[in-house]
């Protein structure tokens, strides 16, 4: 029989043959399929996982709700019809979500057994792949967004100083700055648009992160996985007293420099950074809208994001902290004088937004007195 | 690739699958083939058949259950001839 005397053999050629299919490699590696290497070891393995197929449920389920989106259009333009209503993109954009929500498990599991499998030493793979689980569904909604704003811009354009109603085209809720780290602060997001859904700042505000790995715990997992704790017996690589944050607790390479510690507080300023942008988009549906927006709804997210900065730079020059003797004095003149600019900065901005604040009442009356013809 | 791909669909055939087969059983398997004939029927072709697809959504969870199963048992049943890496890719309980 064809193969049958290399059954029991496994020798390391038989393992480099694995770039070429050989009837003996498939005896030792029983479900293979005809792709490139690794990837023709690899999706067997992913065809193994429950989550695997649930992922193909989703991308399903998301071609059906870019077809729903699609098919009125179709039958309008066929019928030479105005559409009835606007698309909404907001249930494909979850199914995407949910697709990288099942597929991350899987590949972890199959990453899992491919390593047990060829590598002599124990790593634990469970949970190194959230940040790309929330990094993928922060992607998704942001696209998401963009569409949304881009197929019905043309109501702000043509309704420039004159809000119309039913026009807010800005994100329905706050998923997209949640993911980063978790819920964000209300109180730096002004929600006083008349035109918006609702002015309950509960509707934008709901929780989206419950059961969900935000990036900053996604990367603090990898991070921590790959400095100190391999196993993932959630054993922490630092002191939990901020006083000696950088002092290593279990061993590993790269001590001495807290690597949460810089993750946390750079993902809180972009994400910080991101609650500005989407509260920009929570006043879209006329250019006095935006100039309020500016006047006074940016300024608590620009210091917001100065402090932010400045935390970021404690973390950074915290390893000026090991210089003897002068080093913690060090630190302090580096990180005040960092944040001396962060917070000019912030100030110049917000003055800024201030003078396009005072402008707009001026060309909202100009374009009072002389109307688009 | 065509060269792989051509080997795959004879080769394979010819020199794994069907000596296999005979040795070890293929009871489980064609069970299994018949499960996920069942299912892709009643979900996905009665879903895209009776054109649900345009207003509703799709439910695999029970092609899922079955699908993982037949790839289940034909490891197991291409393990059954040999040993060391053969079950690099079996189901594991640890999963």
């Amino acid at each position: 029989m064809p193969g049958q005397g290399t059954i029991h053999v496994l020798t390391p050629l038989c393992l480099l043959s694995a770039f070429s299919f050989d009837v003996s490699l498939l005896k030792v590696v029983p479900f293979m399929l005809p792709l490139p290497m690794p990837l023709g070891i690899i999706l067997p393995a992913l065809m193994t996982q429950y989550e695997f197929w649930q992922s193909i449920e989703s991308l399903v389920n998301f071609g059906a709700a870019v077809l729903q989106i699609f098919w009125p259009l179709i039958i309008n333009l066929l019928n030479l019809t105005s559409p009835t209503s606007r698309p909404n993109y907001l249930v494909a954009a979850t199914y995407l979500c949910q697709f990288v929500e099942r597929i991350n498990p899987a590949v972890e599991s199959t990453l899992q057994r491919l390593w047990d499998t060829f590598i002599p030493w124990r790593f634990n793979f469970k949970g190194v792949l959230g940040w790309n689980v929330a990094l993928g569904c922060i992607l998704v909604d942001s696209a998401q967004i963009v569409l949304t704003v881009a197929t019905n811009v043309d109501i702000v354009v043509f309704n420039l100083f004159t809000p119309a109603p039913n026009t807010y085209i800005g994100p329905p809720y706050t998923m997209p700055v949640d993911l980063w780290r978790g819920p964000i602060q209300q109180s730096i997001i002004q929600v006083l648009n008349t035109w918006a859904p609702t002015t309950d700042p509960t509707y934008y505000f709901d929780v989206h992160t419950i059961g969900r790995t935000t990036f900053i715990e996604g990367a603090c997992t990898l991070f921590t996985r790959i400095i100190c704790d391999f196993d993932g017996t959630d054993t922490p690589c630092f002191n939990d007293n901020p006083n000696f944050a950088n002092q290593t607790m279990n061993g590993g390479f790269l001590q001495g420099f807290n690597w949460c510690c810089f993750v946390n507080t750079a993902v809180t300023t972009v994400n910080d950074f991101n609650v500005i942008v989407y509260s920009f988009w929570l006043h879209t549906t006329s250019a006095a809208d935006w100039f309020g927006w500016l006047d006074t709804g940016i300024g608590p997210g620009l210091y917001l994001v100065a402090n932010d900065l400045t935390t970021v730079a404690d973390c950074i020059f915290s390893l000026v902290d090991a210089v003897p003797v002068v080093g913690y004095c060090l630190k302090q003149v580096f990180v005040q004088l960092l944040r001396f600019f962060f917070l000019l900065a912030a100030f110049s901005l917000q003055v800024s937004g201030i003078g396009f604040g005072v402008l707009s009442p001026v060309l909202l009356l100009l374009t009072a007195s002389s109307p688009p013809s | 690739m065509w060269d792989a791909l051509n080997w795959f669909v004879y080769g394979y055939f010819n020199a794994v699958l069907v000596p296999d087969a005979v040795a070890c059983g293929a009871s489980a398997v064609l069970v299994d083939i018949g499960c996920v004939a069942t299912q892709l029927f009643d979900s996905l072709v009665v879903y895209l058949a009776t054109g649900e697809f345009l207003t509703g959504f799709y439910d695999m969870s029970k092609l899922s259950a079955a699908l993982v199963q037949l790839v289940d048992d034909w490891i197991i049943m291409m393990c059954c001839l040999c040993e060391d890496l053969c079950c690099l890719v079996k189901v594991r309980s640890m999963f």
